[in-house]
């Protein structure tokens, strides 16, 4: 597989690519949170920080009341009551949401029974909330609301290194030496799969160190281990997981989601052969689904109901595909959404991953018996 | 031993190949033939790159698609247009293939400095494919289709774009494995295979015009004399 790997890397456009993109993240990491990374953070009285409770809350309440904008601290109160209102609506809402479930999983209703069964168990876990400087975890989480932009950048490094280790063979018949070597077609086919399959993953592990570094060197890591609900776009998350986990579980998704961009680029430039035409399809379809999922995605959140409902069809299908994976941060993680499988309550996030591991599969065996048949 | 028994190949519903029956034991064999004859599906079917629409190929009495990358291990090709990766160097491209075509890895050295040595590109070893010459890269391919030390070497027009002094020097090395290997060499020059050549096989349009040894040819003619006998006309 070494030589699978030496011949991406041997490649300027991918290694070019990989240097510009490493930096790019950088530089808008440091853009976007960075900069107050530096700066230091307006700390108000040490009574507000620390385990939240409601009489914070209303001393808060209180202090904001009071203080104007004028006040050096406003900014440092106005963060903490933030964080407390937050934390306010995140144990009203699991209080609600156990309650019902207590009451629901006596359903007569079977599925019912079993759905609220289940969502007693995410929801039933105490929530360690604490009052702390999380202006530092919050920007980390917008970035990853903001990686979009790197989703395409990195989709269009695959395809790049697709064409590189399947078209350079066809353009320069190379494969009929490959077809008659020992390895053959078949360990030939899934070296070049595990090497691409490998390639996608750590491009989803580079994105996020790069994007986390300054975080790691700049910021409190502390609040990494802070529930996911600290941050305002988690708070009807179920279970309890950190910001580190959390961070840790979207790198894995990612992952599988460029594995899936992966072996698709793989199937469409077999099928064509042709050394351009694949490439035009590939950026067709899998850039312009994360534009479209973006663009879609953007109205939606900015409440313009009648977008999202002309287009609601493509906004249910997006969560069993690919880009359902890719740029909306976790979006099985932000709320408990489950399918009905056969009477029983499945999780939408394991619902998709096993679409997208399905098509991994179908994809790398089409693939393969096209290859087979015709070369790279 | 190499037996073909029967070998057709057919393209959409045009054969390409008709009937091909040959037993190939240790020596070099000539394919001589005008373009289209078949030379390169018949190079293509030996090196399991194609499947035959019919017939039979025995590798020592057994069915080559049964052994699959067993046969294939003994099996050395170099197509007629061949290609590289650009950016490897001439080791690393025949560290590559040695890797597929499974020497074992602490043979590697010795096997790829032998090569390189036999086709005298040894001094070009760390170079860039993308820097060497038409006929650089060809001997480079012969190196790769000898780097498993393998006992069938298919070329297919093998001295396409060396200079008269390394055709010389390809003729050398092909006669020597020919003693120990089975070679088969295709070709349209008729000097690249009337020196060495133990056998020669006539194709034209997919069909064997002639099979003989190259003694029992040169009793009554010269190869090229019936080479004109039966390709005269043909591009």
């Amino acid at each position: 597989m070494r030589f699978e790997f030496k011949k991406i890397f041997s490649n300027k456009v991918i290694c070019i690519g990989l240097i510009v993109l490493i930096a790019y993240i950088i530089h808008y990491s440091y853009l976007i949170y960075g900069f107050d990374l530096s700066n230091e953070y307006q700390r108000v009285d040490d009574k507000y920080y620390g385990e939240y409770t409601e009489e914070k809350y209303k001393l808060l309440s209180e202090q904001m009341e009071k203080i104007t904008e004028e006040d050096f601290l406003f900014f440092g109160y106005l963060d903490c009551y933030s964080q407390a209102g937050n934390y306010k609506e995140v144990l009203e809402y699991r209080n609600n949401v156990l309650s019902n479930a207590k009451r629901l999983k006596n359903s007569n209703d079977s599925y019912i029974a079993k759905v609220n069964a289940e969502i007693e168990g995410k929801f039933s876990d105490t929530l360690v909330l604490k009052i702390c400087d999380t202006t530092k975890i919050k920007n980390v989480t917008n970035i990853f609301s903001v990686l979009s932009n790197i989703d395409i950048f990195n989709v269009i490094i695959i395809i790049v290194m697709v064409s590189v280790i399947f078209i350079i063979e066809h353009t320069a018949k190379i494969y009929p030496m490959i077809f008659s070597s020992y390895g053959g077609r078949l360990i030939t086919y899934t070296r070049k799969i595990a090497c691409i399959a490998i390639f996608s993953f750590m491009l989803s592990v580079i994105t996020s160190i790069c994007v986390c570094i300054l975080t790691f060197g700049l910021g409190d890591m502390q609040n990494w281990l802070l529930p996911i609900q600290s941050v305002e776009m988690y708070r009807y998350a179920p279970g309890n997981i950190n910001l580190l986990q959390l961070v840790i579980i979207l790198t894995i998704l990612r992952g599988i989601g460029y594995m899936t961009i992966g072996i698709i680029c793989i199937f469409v430039t077999i099928f064509f052969k042709r050394s351009i035409f694949p490439i035009i399809i590939n950026c067709i379809v899998l850039v312009g689904g994360l534009l479209l999922y973006g663009y879609y995605e953007y109205y939606t959140i900015d409440g313009l109901s009648v977008i999202e409902q002309k287009y609601e069809i493509y906004c249910k299908l997006k969560n069993y595909s690919v880009f359902g994976l890719l740029n909306d941060n976790g979006v099985f993680l932000k709320k408990y959404e489950s399918l009905n499988i056969l009477g029983q309550p499945v999780e939408m996030l394991y619902v998709n991953v096993c679409i997208n591991i399905m098509v991994i599969v179908i994809a790398a065996v089409l693939g393969y018996r096209i290859y087979r048949r015709k070369g790279a | 031993m190499l037996e073909l028994i029967d070998v057709c190949k057919s393209y959409k519903n045009k054969e390409v190949l008709h009937n091909f029956s040959l037993k190939f034991e240790k020596g070099v064999y000539g394919l001589l033939g005008p373009n289209g004859a078949g030379k390169s599906t018949l190079m293509n079917i030996i090196a399991d790159v194609l499947n035959p629409t019919r017939g039979e190929i025995l590798y020592n009495g057994t069915d080559i698609h049964k052994l699959k990358g067993e046969y294939r291990i003994h099996i050395g090709y170099l197509p007629q247009h061949v290609g590289y990766y650009d950016n490897f160097t001439a080791y690393t491209t025949l560290e590559y293939f040695a890797n597929l075509r499974g020497v074992e890895k602490s043979q590697y050295s010795n096997r790829i400095n032998e090569v390189l040595q036999l086709v005298n590109l040894q001094q070009n070893a760390k170079q860039k494919v993308k820097t060497f010459s038409g006929g650089m890269k060809q001997r480079l391919g012969i190196a790769i289709a000898m780097v498993a030390n393998p006992e069938i070497l298919v070329l297919d027009e093998p001295t396409v774009g060396l200079d008269p002094k390394e055709r010389i020097n390809f003729r050398k090395i092909i006669a020597e494995l020919g003693k120990e290997k089975i070679i088969i060499l295709s070709t349209h020059i008729v000097s690249d295979v009337d020196e060495i050549a133990d056998c020669l096989i006539f194709l034209k349009e997919g069909n064997v015009v002639k099979i003989d040894s190259k003694e029992n040819i040169l009793k009554d003619t010269t190869i090229e004399e019936m080479y004109m006998k039966y390709f005269e006309g043909c591009e």
